[in-house]
């Protein structure tokens, strides 16, 4: 899967926004053209992939984004598109009109919902209008940023809304060399224990959750762990992981990278490459080596056997190139 | 095999501005007594060699004004003369394609003839008819030429000679030639005036390779659409595979190939032949295995083991070029034991061009002789 | 078309013409000028002759076109002056493909490219087609959607004329690159009610014909100035026109001089179009995989 960066602009500034410097560095008018759109379409296709990702900024700015999604999907692609859910009213019905037409399985939205707290009223109105008409294809996605985050109110627009019953969770993670705001991974394994505070209001209501990149296995005891395996949504747990691969994100301007927080590092123009693999093998190796140097964000990842058989990457290579502090074990580090 | 250059008329009806042969203005025409010995001729060695095969290569002037009755007549000679052997005669033609017509197509099918040889000049008034070299009409009649040799399922290859008004201009000529006939690629000779220079036509060999030069990474870079260029393709194939090269730079012609005039005087090959260089009797009192075979021939044998030991010791271009052409030699010097007055040409072409552009590099030096 | 392409001989012919009594045993190429008009053409030609295509030169943008079932299965090529929005494409798609239809766009409109490309990429056969030389082409966006005809890796439906060009190009013989809009001297003659005979859609409306006559046809290889016609490229070579020195004449063949004079980019179409018929070339000589 791969994500496809439709537009620059964004309607919203996070604090933790990770694709804040890489929309710094690049030019707000931009949009993706057809043409690139295509190429896009035909490299992954050649690969075999039957899963795209639109982006952003807000991808639904972009004024060819519902014509996008039906040329896609008609090209027998999933799309998800990952939006904030502000979309203006004639973006809306357009959505509304087109994409309702296609099959539920061949499109979805990962809506990535901040605190109420941090959203104007109109902000709102416009995000529970969009839930109101997508809902049942939306999941909720949640960055957290700071240690004491609520996610009370993701329940309630889950059930209010009818979305589905998942969430996403993401760890804000670091643009090296910036200040955005992120958690420490010193205190992981506080946030751990904020994030296990809400499970009861998951399993009352049927929520499950998934990790996104970046979660180290050692910030979990071992009940922690069971917990959250059984509110995963998949029987197998597949969506507990402590991962950290090349997402593939493409820009407008073609040009590619490992995923955000890493996109000053070895952006490259996606026509260097001739096919996905060479993409994913070169940016696998440049992780690759980065790991060689410090295999994780913690000291003991060097030793973690778990690190070792594959079950946890040894934490966001972000923070790594951050040059992250590694904590040793008790101080709020690795348990 | 021998190669018989056969010029049964220098007549022509184009006045090409390069061509020694018209300004000659020799109106003579092999008569039929003299055509029926020249295939009596051809029977005689071929029964006397078996295995070997003449190529009889019509040439002039323009042979299409021998007029089909002529051609017949040829050929009934041929079946009445060589009626063992004339499996293993080989005719070719050499024409302009003006004036030919169907009757002559379908006298040279019945020689076997598939493909026609002929010359052609995009540039305006140098070749053509009359005292002006009206282009004009020659262009269009040559057309006509072709249209009527295609139709009949034909083919031609086209020689252009390359002189001083060509120079500056070899893209531009190349892709004409090559635009015009698609289904075979030209051949770049360089212009031989041994009558004058009135208009300033001459090249040095040096500009035949700075012009050719030009041509080689078109060529190089293009092989899928240009499958030969001759003789740069040559080259390069004598480099890639130690091909040997035809003519003049086989170092092989002192046996091989012989002239035939319209009085029947033999020379060595078709220039030698057109300027009386070398003198080897006249088929009507010589056989010709006596001519191809004649005691003038041996220096130029000698050639091939002399010019290793002298001027072309050491020399990296020998496998490709064996000393040049004989010919060259002794128009300028006076002696077959000289290397061709192109020396120089063929290096800055290799050297300069085909090396460069091929990344191949030519090092065949003569065998030494002493190990 | 899906037909597999040939050399024979076709006659293109207006519907209406009242000729469909008078040509038999004939390969057609069948005019219409809207498409509720092609079913009952293709009936009505195909019952003495072979009807290889029905042309649709229609005026309704492609919003406004339906695809009936019996029009699905005859062989169209649909000429229209504009293509209209990318969703009314994507949306079309899905008819156009279970159909048997060639869908062409002009040259002119900058945004025909985008949408051909749209189109091809969603399995549908489409064109583009130079309506009018007086309209100005965008050759760099020609050359764009060529390149992507010929090197995208993905599957794809044909592009014309880019796909006819690269697939039967041949270095030893001249490609006469408008035989996609059924343009070719050598294979469509076009004949209207008066059985007269012209070598094109232009020669036809300016009246410049060759013969006259059904019975013409079959002997036109005789005629003298069909003949002529077919010789005419050569007053390039004897006036030495540029384009007798151009290296892609092999495939433009001096089509659209005027064009080229005023447009550089027009040159540099061809030449790499020239390119991707000799790489396609060399593909396919290197194709050794045996099959039945």
């Amino acid at each position: 899967m791969a994500n496809i960066l439709l537009t620059q602009q964004c309607v919203r500034s996070c604090p933790y926004c990770f694709a804040k410097q890489h929309m710094d560095d690049s030019e707000a008018q931009q949009r993706i053209s057809w043409e690139d759109l295509i190429y896009i379409a035909d490299l992954f296709e050649v690969d075999r992939s039957n899963h795209l990702s639109l982006l952003g900024g807000e991808p639904t700015l972009h004024p060819d984004y519902v014509d996008f999604v039906l040329y896609l999907a008609e090209r027998k692609f999933h799309v998800t598109t990952f939006t904030c859910g502000i979309m203006s009213p004639k973006r809306l019905e357009e959505a509304v009109t087109h994409l309702k037409q296609l099959d539920d399985k061949q499109y979805n939205f990962v809506c990535n919902l901040n605190h109420p707290d941090m959203s104007t009223d109109k902000e709102t109105e416009r995000i529970e209008a969009f839930m109101k008409e997508f809902g049942q294809q939306t999941t909720l996605s949640f960055n957290i940023f700071h240690l004491d985050f609520d996610m009370q109110y993701l329940v309630d627009y889950i059930t209010k809304f009818n979305l589905v019953p998942h969430i996403r969770l993401g760890l804000a993670h670091p643009i090296p060399g910036e200040n955005n705001k992120i958690i420490h991974p010193k205190d992981f394994d506080t946030m751990v224990e904020r994030l296990e505070s809400f499970m009861p209001q998951m399993i009352e209501n049927n929520v499950s959750v998934g990790f996104d990149c970046g979660f180290a296995m050692c910030n979990f005891t071992d009940a922690q762990l069971g917990k959250f395996l059984r509110l995963a949504r998949s029987g197998d747990g597949r969506s507990i992981k402590f991962v950290c691969n090349p997402a593939l994100d493409i820009g407008p301007d073609m040009t590619v990278w490992s995923c955000f927080p890493l996109s000053r590092y070895h952006k490259k123009s996606i026509y260097e490459f001739n096919s996905v693999q060479e993409i994913l093998e070169y940016y696998r190796d440049f992780h690759k080596k980065v790991r060689e140097e410090q295999t994780g964000i913690f000291k003991e990842c060097a030793d973690c056997h778990f690190k070792e058989c594959g079950l946890c990457a040894g934490g966001c290579l972000a923070h790594i190139l951050n040059k992250t502090e590694v904590m040793p074990a008790g101080q709020g580090g690795a348990r | 095999m021998a190669v018989v250059i056969f010029k049964p008329l220098e007549k022509c009806n184009s006045n090409c501005l390069y061509c020694g042969v018209v300004q000659k203005k020799q109106d003579l025409v092999m008569d039929y007594d003299l055509l029926e010995i020249v295939f009596n001729r051809m029977n005689e060695y071929l029964e006397a060699n078996p295995g070997e095969k003449i190529t009889l290569t019509w040439h002039g002037g323009e042979p299409c004004l021998l007029g089909p009755e002529y051609f017949r007549k040829a050929l009934d000679f041929q079946d009445r003369h060589c009626k063992e052997t004339k499996d293993r005669i080989v005719h070719i033609i050499q024409s302009n394609l003006t004036i030919i017509t169907q009757e002559l197509i379908d006298l040279f099918k019945e020689m076997g003839i598939h493909t026609i040889g002929t010359s052609f000049e995009p540039l305006p008034n140098i070749r053509g008819p009359g005292k002006d070299r009206d282009s004009d009409v020659y262009n269009r009649l040559f057309f006509q030429g072709v249209d009527l040799v295609e139709k009949n399922g034909l083919g031609w290859g086209c020689i252009y000679v390359v002189h001083r008004r060509s120079l500056g201009r070899a893209r531009e000529i190349f892709y004409y030639l090559t635009n015009m006939n698609l289904k075979s690629q030209p051949t770049f000779n360089k212009i031989y005036l041994y009558s004058g220079d009135e208009h300033n036509l001459n090249i040095t060999p040096e500009e035949y390779a700075d012009f050719l030069g030009e041509l080689v990474p078109l060529y190089w870079e293009n092989r899928i659409r240009y499958a030969q260029l001759k003789p740069i393709s040559t080259f390069i194939e004598a480099i890639e595979r130690g091909n040997n090269m035809v003519c003049d730079y086989s170092g092989r012609c002192a046996h091989h190939w012989m002239y035939i005039g319209p009085d029947g005087k033999a020379s060595h090959c078709g220039r030698s032949g057109d300027f009386a260089f070398i003198d080897y009797g006249n088929i009507r009192d010589r056989t010709i295995h006596d001519i191809l075979y004649d005691k003038k021939r041996d220096p130029i044998e000698e050639r091939q083991l002399f010019l290793p030991e002298n001027e072309c010791k050491d020399c990296r271009f020998w496998g490709i070029c064996h000393g040049g052409c004989p010919l060259d030699a002794y128009t300028a010097h006076g002696s077959f034991m000289k290397p061709t007055m192109n020396c120089s040409g063929i290096k800055r072409l290799l050297e300069n061009y085909i090396e460069p552009v091929t990344g191949m590099e030519v090092n065949l030096p003569p065998p030494d002789t002493n190990s | 078309m899906k037909q597999k392409p040939g050399k024979e001989k076709m006659i293109v012919v207006q519907d209406g013409s009242g000729l469909e009594k008078k040509i038999t045993k004939k390969t057609l190429v069948v005019q219409v000028d809207t498409i509720e008009k092609a079913v009952p053409a293709f009936g009505k030609w195909s019952s003495e002759n072979r009807v290889f295509c029905v042309v649709v030169h229609e005026e309704k943008p492609l919003a406004e076109i339906e695809l009936s079932e019996e029009l699905k299965i005859i062989p169209l090529a649909l000429f229209l002056k504009e293509g209209g929005a990318p969703k009314t494409v994507i949306e079309k798609s899905r008819e156009f493909r279970e159909a048997n239809i060639t869908l062409y766009l002009p040259a002119h409109n900058p945004e025909n490219f985008t949408l051909l490309q749209i189109l091809a990429s969603l399995d549908v056969a489409c064109g583009v087609y130079l309506e009018n030389e007086a309209k100005p082409v965008n050759w760099d966006s020609m050359n764009d959607l060529m390149y992507y005809a010929a090197y995208s890796p993905a599957n794809h439906a044909r592009v014309e004329p880019f796909d006819y060009a690269v697939s039967n190009y041949d270095p030893q013989e001249y490609l006469c690159f408008t035989t996609p809009w059924f343009e070719n001297p050598r294979r469509f003659f076009y004949m209207d009610e008066n059985e007269n005979i012209a070598l094109s859609r232009k020669k036809m409306e300016e009246g410049d014909f060759v013969a006259t006559g059904i019975s013409s046809f079959d002997s036109l290889d005789d005629n003298e100035k069909y003949k002529e016609h077919l010789t005419m490229w050569t007053n390039q070579f004897i006036d030495n026109q540029r384009c007798a020195s151009c290296p892609a004449w092999r495939v433009c063949g001096g089509a659209f001089v005027s064009i080229c004079e005023s447009n550089p980019n027009y040159f540099q179409f061809f030449n790499d179009l020239l390119e991707a018929a000799e790489q396609n070339r060399v593909k396919q000589e290197q194709d050794t995989e045996w099959r039945l």
